[in-house]
């Protein structure tokens, strides 16, 4: 428990002093609502319309936003075998895992929240009402986003491709969430109150757990030669 | 290249793929045979339905190359002996080769049916997730880390895997309104007995194609990492 909690002290003070992961998937949310409604501004839709795609529109943005911001999250730790000698100080890999997982669900809930945020205003679409469903269906899909992206970066960091490699890797495994969090959250804007039996709510929990156990397990394997 | 035990007898190892090769080969021929000769035309839709035979039994082929992607991942992390990471790259690449023949094959059989080429209808997509799950793994294979990639391809082959058993699930949750594929073995559309019998030859000849080119594309593997460590 105390090296755990060192390794979070850790992982906040990286993201903390660097801000890297936050800034840029703040940034990038902001951006991405900025064009999202931009594009639906110009097409002249009717309210009920854009009522109607502004969840499609959030997850499609938080995706892009996100996947391009968590690429960052291990730049410190492959830097100077940073992550070899985190290792023989004792620290275990599942620990180093979770750390990192918990660091990453902060800064990504941050983007989503300037997303929703900017996306709501500028398209005129109300979420104070129906917002405690959003943020539970959000954290839903945020533990699986960021239980397999935090795998799959150390993957991406070594490739000839760097960066560019987390989406092509990330969003394929990342289509299910998506999809049971698009339906849910359609759902709820369209007024249906949020039902905690449906398949959907299963299936989200079902992948985040399964993520979370597969994350833990092989994380040593994808850190180690 | 030393191979795991089972493998590392020259004589067995020679039996066991004359005995693929002729296999794949007497089961190709003869579901040719029952499919274009036998088989008769289907009442409504004429002959486009005979590349059900080969849409059904490439699907079938596809699962059996992600189980050996998922089993050789799983044998790489307890033993590390390199003959597991090329069993699961080799077979990576073929679940690719046979899910985009059923992609292509669906397709084509689409427009007689459907009127159109692609439906956002759920198993065609889950399909398509599964397709591009299965590049991204080819690619990750080509551009990762080279010092770590046999890992790096090990445990995404399992991620993979673990996911596709939950995309199918997933499929089923949808509304019944939404399902437009033909669930033709559920529903007993099979009333022809040689309709089974050429359904079942051929599911068996596509699944002995699939191991006889992961075995091939495994030796060519093995071959190009002998040639490179000399």
């Amino acid at each position: 428990m105390k090296i755990f909690k060192a390794l979070l002290h850790k992982d906040f003070a990286i993201e903390f002093r660097m801000k890297e992961v936050m800034v840029v998937g703040i940034a990038m949310a902001l951006l991405m609502g900025t064009i999202a409604a931009a594009g639906i501004g110009s097409a002249f839709l009717s309210q009920g319309t854009i009522t109607l795609i502004f969840p499609t529109l959030l997850w499609i943005s938080f995706l892009f936003a996100a996947s391009l911001a968590i690429a960052r999250s291990f730049e410190y730790e492959f830097r100077n075998g940073a992550l070899i000698g985190l290792l023989l100080s004792g620290a275990s890999p599942q620990l180093i895992y979770l750390s990192k997982l918990i660091v990453n669900l902060l800064s990504c809930s941050l983007a989503l929240i300037a997303l929703i945020t900017i996306m709501s205003v500028l398209l005129n679409v109300p979420v104070l009402v129906i917002l405690p469903e959003l943020i539970l269906i959000s954290l839903l899909v945020l533990v699986g986003f960021v239980a397999v992206a935090v795998l799959l970066v150390p993957m991406s960091m070594g490739s000839r491709l760097k960066s560019m490699l987390l989406p092509i890797l990330l969003l394929p495994l990342m289509f299910p969430l998506f999809f049971a969090g698009l339906e849910l959250s359609s759902a709820i804007f369209e007024g249906v109150a949020l039902d905690f039996t449906s398949p959907w709510v299963s299936l989200l929990v079902g992948f985040d757990v399964v993520y979370v156990a597969v994350g833990v397990n092989l994380f040593e394997h994808v850190i180690r030669e | 290249m030393k191979l795991p035990t089972f493998l590392s007898d020259p004589k067995s190892l020679r039996r066991f793929e004359i005995g693929l090769t002729g296999l794949t080969l007497l089961s190709g021929i003869y579901a040719l045979y029952m499919v274009f000769l036998v088989v008769p035309n289907e009442r409504f839709m004429g002959p486009v339905q005979r590349i059900f035979y080969f849409h059904v039994g490439c699907a079938v082929a596809t699962y059996c190359a992600i189980g050996m992607v998922f089993f050789a991942a799983l044998f790489h992390f307890s033993n590390r002996h390199p003959f597991w990471d090329i069993l699961s790259t080799a077979a990576a690449e073929v679940a690719l080769v046979f899910c985009s023949i059923v992609m292509v094959t669906g397709m084509i059989w689409g427009p007689s049916a459907w009127n159109t080429w692609f439906r956002w209808e759920p198993r065609l997509v889950s399909f398509l997730i599964l397709l591009l799950i299965l590049l991204a793994m080819v690619l990750l294979r080509v551009f990762g880390d080279k010092d770590k990639v046999e890992n790096h391809c090990a445990a995404f082959g399992i991620l993979a895997a673990v996911n596709i058993p939950l995309v199918m699930f997933s499929v089923k949750i949808l509304p019944k309104a939404a399902q437009l594929h033909p669930e033709v073995i559920q529903d007993r559309g099979l009333r022809e007995p040689s309709f089974v019998k050429a359904m079942l030859i051929s599911m068996l000849a596509l699944i002995l194609l699939q191991f006889f080119m992961v075995w091939v594309r495994t030796k060519i593997e093995m071959l190009s990492r002998k040639e490179q460590s000399l």
